[in-house]
């Protein structure tokens, strides 16, 4: 059984005015999550991952179209769906900052109807997961932000969830504790668990991800596995030189296939196709003598843009 | 049950360590003196059961709306709410079980009041029924949580919940003869308070306390617990109505 399954899926929101036309949020998608799937979902702000993760955790109803996960559908058998998940939104939002971490993590494991007898071990264990045991009986309020997203994450797997949603469960975490997140979804992909996992961080979703879905304006507009993420990004990749001789410039524009952009301080970015033009354009750099030459990646809108521009909304 | 139990504790001790609790707690006092003096000033020892009952009734009651709608308000600013919904347990039971706690700590205002009196006026207070007294305290704060929970969840459904939670308090407690019996209210007001739980368990109340005999009682409290009861059953029917129809609008969430 797949663990979710949208078909034609679409949520409106009311426009500003009574008379402005409704904002789609979710634009009569369909995707499939197989069971056991780490499925990353990728997208600017507003492009509706949220919506889609307030969809399946029924938080939201849809507007038409269906939604199920583990087989349940999210409208009519929403009750069922509740006990089968488990859901973490990003940020320090969402506890209770007079409570201990301890405390928070007991409340939630009543209201997900963990057996009374099991809620001590369950919650120290989630705790020393997450790197909180130390803490554990002190206020949320004195954590430090990167402390209530970790405890955040372990609200979300009081209940041992089959599904989980992860709504951009990094932000605030530094890159230690970044590094630790992915060591738990191995873990939780080792247990079985299905992740849906939201964020901006394409780095983050190819380190953890089976696949990934781009979204933006509500449309999926590609579902790869993650090397093909890889792809993207070596093939969007930028070469940056400073103080470039005139007739370096055209020979790189040459390699390049394109005309460089002009960048603050006399930098010029070049913009190759491929991953070799890219190496090809560093070495050319170099042969001219070249001392100031940086590399980059581009952004995820940058890829979004690049991508929509070159092939249409068909990907 | 575990969910109801877990929430209940959950909110004596976050009640206990939020300014709103102690502040409606602090306003029993000085309604105490309040009242008390104009019992003074017109020389009728005779009201003083009544000028003492009205504070305890006011802070109950604004413990339970302040304070309990301060849970759902609380969740919905802090992006909780979402999270609940989320959740297998039904927010209805959530909010039931920590207005209740929070009705439950109100009932200091009973010390407090009677601490008061006799701090100011060195009025100290003779039960004739104590158990009927303590009878009616406990009907009484059920339904408050009852009724609590309608109004708090006013709060889910319009993010002005705290316009009609103040607007609509006083009517319920002058009608619930909180300040003064119903029976001196003018006679086409009084059937209307006695659908209000409060008008019953306001004169059962004084009764308890200064009566010789409290003529049916048991029919009295019993309507205080009905009344309640009903309260109970459309505060829950409310919640549902009002978390379908936001899942709908998708106006649960505060940002």
């Amino acid at each position: 059984m797949n663990a979710v399954e949208i078909s034609l899926l679409r949520r409106e929101f009311p426009g500003k005015t009574r008379r402005s036309e409704p904002v789609v949020a979710l634009a009569d998608i369909d995707l499939v999550i197989a069971s056991g799937e780490i499925h990353g979902l990728l997208g600017p702000n507003g492009a509706g991952k949220t919506t889609l993760v307030k969809v399946l955790s029924t938080i939201l109803i849809p507007t038409s179209g269906s939604a199920r996960v583990l087989g349940k559908d999210v409208v009519a058998e929403a009750e069922a769906v509740r006990t089968t998940i488990g859901l973490v939104f990003g940020g320090d939002r969402g506890l209770y900052a007079r409570l201990t971490g301890r405390q928070n993590l007991e409340y939630w494991a009543a209201l997900y109807r963990v057996p009374a007898r099991q809620v001590t071990a369950t919650v120290n264990d989630l705790l020393d997961r997450v790197g909180l045991g130390g803490r554990a009986d002190d206020r949320v309020e004195t954590y430090s932000r990167g402390m209530k997203q970790r405890l955040h994450l372990a609200r979300g797997l009081v209940a041992a969830p089959r599904v989980l949603f992860l709504d951009e469960p990094t932000i605030g975490l530094d890159p230690m504790a970044s590094l630790d997140f992915r060591r738990l979804v191995t873990e939780l992909r080792a247990a079985g668990t299905t992740i849906l996992l939201t964020t901006h961080d394409m780095a983050e979703a190819e380190a953890v991800c089976d696949r990934v879905s781009l979204i933006d304006r509500g449309r999926i507009l590609a579902t790869e596995r993650p090397a093909t993420l890889g792809t993207w990004l070596a093939a969007f990749g930028w070469v940056e030189g400073q103080h470039l001789p005139a007739e370096a410039v055209r020979r790189l524009e040459g390699i390049a296939g394109s005309a460089a952009e002009s960048r603050p301080d006399d930098w010029l970015r070049f913009l190759p196709s491929t991953e070799s033009a890219r190496a090809d354009i560093l070495r050319e750099m170099v042969a001219a003598g070249v001392t100031a030459v940086r590399t980059g990646f581009p952004s995820l809108e940058e890829v979004y843009v690049r991508l929509v521009g070159d092939r249409g909304m068909d990907l | 049950m575990s969910a109801a139990i877990t929430a209940f504790r959950m909110q004596l001790r976050l009640a206990l360590r939020t300014p709103n609790f102690w502040m409606a707690q602090s306003t029993a006092p000085p309604q105490t003196l309040l009242f008390l003096s104009v019992i003074d000033a017109f020389d009728r020892p005779d009201l003083v059961s009544h000028a003492l009952l009205a504070p305890m009734l006011i802070s109950m009651w604004g413990t339970a709306v302040w304070t309990g709608g301060s849970v759902v308000r609380d969740d919905r600013w802090t992006g909780r709410l979402e999270l609940h919904v989320a959740s297998p347990t039904f927010y209805g039971i959530v909010v039931a079980s920590r207005v209740g706690a929070v009705v439950l700590l109100s009932l200091l205002t009973v010390p407090i009041t009677l601490l008061t009196a006799w701090a100011t006026y060195g009025i100290t207070i003779s039960v004739t029924h104590p158990w009927l007294l303590a009878a009616v305290l406990a009907a009484t704060a059920l339904a408050i949580t009852a009724t609590g929970i309608i109004f708090t969840s006013m709060t889910i459904l319009s993010r002005v919940g705290n316009t009609f939670q103040n607007s609509a308090s006083y009517p319920l407690l002058l009608l619930g003869g909180a300040f003064v019996p119903l029976a001196l209210l003018p006679g086409w007001i009084q059937p209307l308070g006695r659908l209000v739980f409060l008008s019953w368990s306001s004169d059962l109340l004084r009764d308890s306390v200064t009566a010789p005999v409290v003529a049916r009682w048991p029919g009295r409290l019993g309507m205080v617990v009905l009344l309640g009861a009903i309260g109970f059953y459309a505060g829950h029917r409310l919640i549902r109505v009002i978390m379908r129809r936001v899942a709908v609008t998708g106006t649960l969430s505060s940002s």
